[in-house]
């Protein structure tokens, strides 16, 4: 079907305002603590234990890289021992958070549409509001809980193997001193980048969640509406994550005094 | 008592119900009848405020239930079961769970009396010992026994049945109406049908609605239903096409 600019304009700020009605009401409900616990621990175990070997992959293999590329600028200027230090900073602050979210949002984003949205054309959610149950407080509150409470846990995973990555593949195979590229890496990396990378994470998570719940919820019918939900959910969560980093790099640098 | 008003409701500027009116009393058992794309199913949704309509008014024990909101709804739907063409069993749960859904989120029992509960319902739909499967693991009529047991383990004074011998064999379909006569006389329920199976209208309304051309054609008791000599009722009791939806 081909929609003329307008129909596209109305039906993209009439999603949006589905999607803040969906994210004010999972706020409300998750400020009542309607959540069930049982489902909550599921959809912990399902977003941060089962994400745990694709988030480590990428921690590490983005360190070495990084550790890798760094070196070889660095030693050009004879700074070989600040190469973690950089690394550090990178990964805390940027690297960490956004690629965590990236990963988790192609696995978990999916997931979450997929599931959903088979449960929309199914009637399984019209069921559930049959059963006195609001959709929201039984789907969407324990997943957009548990985005907001694994992903900040998966990115320090992801943060402490990509340093350790990167400084096996500076000692190791570069032969950088290891005593000064550690004391570098604590004395340039803060707690500050820590919290920046942690805030982050904990916004990406509930994006995630949330945008595939959406998505799910909203999915046409069939196969080809649940498969065409499931796409959106992924390419719409990564694009919110990467967007939403900028601004929340700027916001996060001035308000933790690091301008 | 459902009480209905000039209910109104299209989709994409296609009118599917146009003043629909009717009052079913409490304790009443009513079978809506009508072709299938004829907006029996929309009817029935709308009556548990699932769809909202363009105009009209559903009013449930008093309280209009059109103008509340998703949350105020969750009151009034605990008065209601419903059981869906397709069953709408949860998937990733066993029947057990399925079954006791409605009990563990509303109902403040012990596991041990959740599942004495879900054995007496099962028992009831004639599936004991099904209790650990999943619905994949199900056929056709269990899932609507299950659904059924989902519908009235908490013992809610109106269900509602979508359709509910679509597509099963008469055998089947034979122990479906038994099991919602038996729970209409058990429970002292509210029952409303939606079928377009004219055994089961027969069986189990008290009163039989025709639902044709968008609204409430004709309306009567079984004996006085099923005899009339009108000719919309007639050619659907009967069950004869008009010669120009005939193929050949």
């Amino acid at each position: 079907m081909i929609l003329s600019a307008k129909q596209r304009m109305t039906e993209s700020l009439a999603g949006l305002g589905r999607f803040t009605l969906l994210a004010k009401d999972a706020a409300a409900s998750l400020l009542t603590f309607k959540v069930t616990w049982r489902d909550l621990l599921y959809q912990i175990y399902f977003i941060g234990v089962k994400s745990q070997l694709v988030v480590l992959i990428t921690g590490a293999f983005t360190g070495m890289v990084f550790g890798w590329q760094t070196y070889v600028q660095f030693h050009k200027v004879k700074m070989d021992t600040a190469t973690l230090a950089v690394v550090g900073v990178a990964v805390c602050d940027e690297l960490g958070p956004v690629l965590t979210a990236l990963m988790v949002a192609g696995r978990v984003g999916a997931a979450i549409a997929a599931e959903i949205g088979t449960m929309r054309v199914t009637e399984q959610i019209d069921a559930l509001r049959t059963l006195a149950t609001h959709p929201v407080d039984y789907l969407v509150v324990p997943r957009v809980a548990a985005g907001h409470i694994a992903l900040p846990l998966l990115t320090i995973e992801s943060i402490c193997v990509g340093i350790g990555a990167s400084y096996v593949v500076c000692v190791k195979l570069l032969g950088v001193d290891s005593a000064y590229l550690w004391y570098n890496m604590l004395r340039f990396t803060h707690d500050v980048d820590v919290a920046i990378g942690f805030t982050k994470a904990f916004i990406f998570g509930g994006i995630i969640a949330l945008i595939g719940c959406y998505k799910g919820m909203t999915c046409g019918l069939g196969a080809e509406g649940v498969g065409r939900a499931t796409t959106e959910a992924v390419v719409y969560a990564c694009i919110t994550i990467l967007i939403t980093d900028f601004f929340l790099t700027m916001l996060l640098s001035l308000l933790l005094g690091q301008l | 008592m459902i009480e209905v008003h000039d209910l109104k409701k299209g989709f994409a500027g296609h009118a599917v119900l146009e003043g629909v009116s009717f009052r079913i009393d409490n304790g009443e058992s009513v079978a809506i009848i009508g072709r299938s794309g004829g907006g029996k199913s929309v009817l029935l949704k709308h009556l548990i405020a699932l769809l909202k309509p363009d105009a009209g008014t559903v009013v449930i024990d008093g309280e209009n239930i059109v103008p509340m909101d998703e949350r105020q709804l969750l009151r009034v739907r605990r008065k209601f079961g419903m059981v869906f063409q397709g069953a709408a069993l949860f998937d990733s749960m066993t029947v057990a769970e399925n079954v006791a859904f409605g009990l563990r989120r509303h109902e403040h029992l012990t596991e041990a009396e959740i599942a004495r509960h879900v054995a007496a319902a099962l028992d009831v739909v004639d599936l004991p010992g099904t209790e650990t499967k999943k619905p994949a693991e199900l056929s056709g009529g269990m899932r609507k026994r299950v659904g059924l047991a989902r519908a009235i383990i908490y013992e809610p004074q109106i269900v509602l049945y979508d359709e509910p011998t679509t597509g099963l064999d008469p055998i089947v379909s034979d122990s479906i109406d038994k099991l919602i006569m038996s729970a209409h006389r058990r429970l002292k329920i509210t029952t409303v049908v939606v079928t377009h199976d004219m055994r089961t209208a027969r069986r189990v309304g008290q009163r039989v609605m025709l639902l044709h051309d968008r609204k409430i054609y004709a309306t009567g008791m079984p004996d006085e239903f099923f005899a009339s000599k009108d000719p919309v009722v007639r050619q659907f009791v009967d069950g004869v096409a008009d010669a120009k939806e005939t193929l050949f």
